[in-house]
């Protein structure tokens, strides 16, 4: 877990946080020993494969679920048993649940409504005309009722009534997930403009990796309810702390090689297939002789020539794919058994069988340990 | 020679057309993708070919044999589902061998040639190591390949596949994007593939159809559509982000060509030797920029826009950029740098006459290609 600086003001801090659900024949221990906190101010996206537990943890810190043991605390308010109603939270969830007998409008301003806020009042409300015109819901849409709706408007009327009211925390449960992938994307990226705009803390699940990365200033990873891997987004993406996170974050994915290591004098080299090269000597003292690790090593790391002359350490590759994509141009290539993706530009045009020679990136390549994998540069990167 | 013609077909459910006059070729080993949006016709095409669907006109050639009414198992066509369908509680090498065993091949094949055809196939699929496992051990892409064999064990002329793993997850289409493509390489056949993802269509097509509301928009390879895409509903299609639009005026200054900006009050010069106006002294456009084809600077200089930078969105290893144009539209751009310390504040984006385009805002074609896309 990453430090936590004294002055920075934590809004949402879960302590050891675990959930059983208990069925007649088992027990599932959905989320395990769960500690993450979350900045005030702070875009906080809980992001995993499905069945991680994150859509757990979003329901325990709304209260929605019973914590089975640990603590969850709003800045200095313990809130662990506290009701829903009382933790001054928003809510958008993936299913709408919207109000059938109220059009859109009304659905929207009904947080408005309960608090008692004049129709005046509600007419003026800053926010409210602010995100009708930033999410782009139009007068006809406004006037609809739900069952006319689709589900990417659906789930956009549910998104913009949780932000319509006044809220200590915004949680967000795949709220964008029933959209067409235009609509996603545009909503996208005018949920991150408004949250800039509202300064506000935002904790939002998701199981996409690439919405996770553009919306959140920290990303908390979870894989069998068990925290993989807090922080940036840039950070988790050069930093993996271990295979499940490099391997989750990143399109095209990273790339995997078996390999072992040997270290004679000055030299430490990694040795895959019938390959090896010298690896930085950060590594040095770090590594077991004739263990078992895995190299991983992003597309965009692999270099790809049609010369040896243009790389030191040179590894000879056959192009066995090679697709057009526009902006870039992907291929993929064999070196000895292994496959590997990289990317070339746009420009370059191979073709099947074509011999290429490839050079790794190795100040931006990772070992994991083949055991427990472990990223074991994430330490000293 | 397993040529497929597609000739004139139309296809329509009473009042609606879902197909209008749809023609095109699929040479003998050839890649065809048909790429659209929903309801564009690709899987109403796709089904006329493979026989599910009667033709309300047109006739469709196999070889030079008109099959438009052979029933779909006369075809010698082989039509891939997206949901497999495969017997969950059967091994790899049941599942694969299923059709060649099935009652209306009875007798066809001895045991030892089902065997043989399953192992081939096996083989290029790259899961020879699978075949004895039960389809419900097996991952999602294992169950791909799997049905994918089901369907090549019957070595069909022609192959149709109509989304094939645009339900996978993103890892996993990626990686069988690329295999299909080797797949349909090796094996020399003629395919013809339903897609919606620009992505897919430019690696795996050879040739490739635009289709719009059942009409044919464009025919061409991936360069093609990349570069010199026939009009605004194919720029849209392709590419992600997509395409920005501006609206502005083409007139001509000396010898020079310029796009006016009046909305957000800035000009783009170019020179081109092309004849862009048609006489006219000036015509409205549409220009389009590509989110990968312009350069953020800090000052102002020629051929820049001004606009405040309001979102940085981390993706992979590129950064979206979202820029608020004076008249409050927005610009996106793709860039390998990181912004995040400019949000909020005053930056211009120069465009590359070279690698912009210009529309008729009216019909929506294309009437400049910038050449340095060529």
């Amino acid at each position: 877990m990453e430090k936590i600086e004294k002055k920075e003001q934590i809004k949402v801090k879960l302590d050891k946080i675990n959930k059983y659900y208990i069925g007649k024949k088992e027990k599932v221990h959905a989320v395990k020993d769960l500690s993450f906190y979350c900045r005030d101010k702070e875009f906080v996206a809980l992001l995993g494969p499905s069945g991680c537990g994150k859509s757990s943890t979003l329901r325990m810190i709304a209260g929605l679920e019973e914590v089975s043991s640990g603590s969850i605390n709003f800045g200095d308010r313990e809130v662990t048993n506290l009701h829903p109603s009382k933790r001054n939270i928003g809510l958008a969830f993936e299913n709408y649940a919207l109000y059938p007998h109220l059009s859109v409008y009304e659905n929207i301003v009904f947080p408005l409504r309960v608090k008692g806020i004049s129709e005046s009042e509600i007419k003026n409300n800053q926010r409210l005309n602010e995100l009708i015109e930033m999410f782009e819901i139009d007068k006809e849409i406004l006037d609809a009722y739900p069952k006319a709706l689709s589900g990417g408007q659906a789930q956009l009327t549910s998104l913009v009534r949780c932000l319509v009211r006044e809220a200590d925390v915004y949680l967000l449960d795949e709220p964008l997930s029933h959209m067409d992938e235009d609509m996603r994307v545009r909503m996208r990226t005018t949920l991150k403009m408004m949250h800039h705009k509202m300064s506000k803390t935002f904790i939002y699940v998701t199981h996409d990796q690439l919405e996770a990365f553009a919306l959140a200033d920290r990303i908390v990873i979870m894989n069998f309810g068990v925290l993989q891997q807090s922080g940036n987004p840039r950070d988790i993406y050069s930093k993996p702390a271990n295979q499940f996170v490099a391997s989750f974050i990143g399109e095209p994915p990273m790339n995997f090689l078996e390999c072992y290591l040997s270290e004679n004098n000055d030299d430490l080299l990694v040795h895959f297939g019938e390959q090896k090269i010298h690896i930085p000597e950060q590594f040095k003292g770090k590594i077991q002789p004739d263990k078992e690790y895995i190299l991983g090593i992003r597309p965009e790391r692999v270099h790809v020539s049609k010369s040896s002359d243009d790389f030191k350490e040179p590894m000879k590759a056959y192009v066995e794919i090679f697709e057009y994509l526009g902006e870039l141009n992907q291929i993929t290539v064999k070196l000895g058994e292994e496959r590997l993706i990289t990317e070339i530009d746009s420009n370059t045009q191979y073709k099947q069988g074509d011999e290429v020679y490839l050079s790794f990136d190795i100040h931006h390549m990772h070992l994991f340990d083949k055991d427990t994998l472990e990223c074991i540069d994430y330490k000293f990167r | 020679m397993y040529r497929l013609e597609v000739k004139n077909i139309t296809k329509k459910y009473g009042k609606l057309t879902a197909v209008n006059n749809l023609s095109f070729n699929c040479e003998e080993g050839e890649t065809v993708v048909l790429l659209g949006p929903t309801g564009a016709g690709k899987t109403t095409t796709l089904r006329c070919l493979s026989g599910l669907e009667t033709l309300t006109e047109g006739e469709i050639f196999l070889d030079g044999n008109n099959i438009s009414l052979l029933p779909p198992n006369k075809r010698e066509v082989a039509m891939f589902f997206e949901n497999y369908a495969l017997y969950p509680h059967f091994t790899v090498r049941e599942n694969m061998a299923y059709p060649l065993k099935s009652p209306n091949m009875k007798g066809q094949f001895t045991e030892k040639e089902i065997a043989q055809r399953v192992e081939e196939v096996a083989e290029l699929l790259q899961i020879p190591e699978l075949l004895e496992r039960k389809v419900d051990q097996l991952s999602g892409g294992q169950k791909q390949r799997t049905a994918l064999g089901r369907t090549l064990v019957r070595k069909p002329k022609v192959f149709l596949l109509d989304e094939p793993i645009a339900h996978l997850d993103a890892v996993l289409r990626h990686r069988m994007r690329g295999e299909m493509k080797r797949i349909f390489q090796e094996l020399k056949c003629t395919v013809v593939y339903v897609t919606h993802d620009y992505k897919e269509a430019l690696s795996i097509g050879d040739k490739i159809l635009v289709i719009k509301k059942g009409e044919l928009v464009q025919l061409g390879n991936s360069e093609d559509i990349w570069t010199r895409m026939k009009d605004i509903f194919v720029a849209k299609m392709i590419g992600d982000p997509p395409m920005n639009f501006l609206q502005g005026i083409l007139k001509k200054e000396g010898e020079n060509y310029l796009v006016d900006l009046p909305k957000i009050k800035s000009k783009i010069n170019f020179d081109s030797k092309e004849e862009i106006l048609n006489g006219e002294k000036e015509i409205e456009v549409l220009m389009g920029v590509r989110p990968t084809d312009v350069s953020i600077l800090h000052e102002k200089k020629p051929n820049s826009l001004s606009c405040q930078l309001s979102v940085v969105e981390p993706i992979s290893s590129n950064y979206e950029v979202t820029l608020s144009l004076p008249d409050k539209n927005t610009f996106k751009i793709k860039t390998k740098k990181n912004y995040e310390k400019y949000l909020d504040q005053d930056v211009w984006v120069r465009i590359d006459p070279a690698k912009m385009y210009l529309f008729n805002p009216q019909d929506g074609e294309a009437i400049y290609h910038g050449k340095g896309n060529l």
